[in-house]
């Protein structure tokens, strides 16, 4: 059993090693890196270019990350917090 | 439980981790960081509170604090419909870039998010080792 999850683990390994060697980085980005890079500053005011994305142009994914916390500490507690009554 | 140098140790470290994080909340939009980091690190300091002075009962308080994270940001994205047009349109004027007015409504954004964070984190923290000192 340990040998079968052995073997897909180092396949899986060996075929995201190998798609990733035909990727080339430092080209083009697309169109909405771009704008982000030109834009970023003079949209939101802010220097930190992450930090705009993070609380400005991706503000929703942050919700849901903040969700997704709330309910990370939600199941944790409802698991370890015992029955006190 | 923890011996008196680490107490010592704890009391000198504690002010400054707790500078430094509300330093990379508030200028998350100007250097490196930003609310989750900052959040971190104030929960990493609850930890070493709760590790070195033993956990105390104050858990209710703690999601108090989270729920006005929570709710500063809400409110942030529902006053973005009424003064913007849209769900977290940044209402307020960006300021000149690199200052610490810039930005609009990104540092009350990171302000509520590390609010949240480090509340969650403290919670986190304080629920697993209650369930590891109930259980021994």
């Amino acid at each position: 059993m340990k040998a079968k999850i052995g073997f897909i683990i180092v396949l899986i390994f060996g075929i995201l090693v190998f798609s990733s060697l035909k990727l080339e980085f430092g080209n083009d980005v697309g169109i909405t890196a771009e704008m982000y890079i030109e834009k970023g500053v003079s949209e939101t005011g802010a220097v930190n270019l992450v930090s705009s994305i993070l609380a400005d142009y991706r503000v929703y994914d942050t919700l849901g990350e903040t969700i997704i916390l709330f309910i990370a500490i939600l199941g944790v507690s409802m698991i370890l917090k015992g029955d006190k009554k | 439980m923890s011996s008196r140098i680490v107490e010592t140790a704890t009391n000198i470290v504690i002010p400054f981790m707790i500078l430094y994080g509300i330093y990379i909340i508030i200028n998350g939009h100007l250097t490196p960081g930003g609310g989750f980091q900052g959040g971190v690190i104030l929960g990493s300091c609850a930890l070493l509170v709760y590790m070195v002075f033993g956990i105390k009962k104050h858990g209710e308080y703690l999601s108090i604090f989270e729920n006005i994270g929570a709710l500063i940001f809400l409110f942030i994205g529902l006053s973005g419909i009424i003064l913007g047009g849209f769900l977290f349109s940044n209402f307020i004027a960006r300021g000149t870039p690199g200052t610490i007015t810039s930005g609009g409504t990104i540092p009350f954004v990171n302000i509520a998010i590390g609010l949240k964070v480090a509340a969650g984190f403290a919670i986190l923290f304080f629920i697993v080792l209650e369930y590891i000192e109930r259980r021994d």
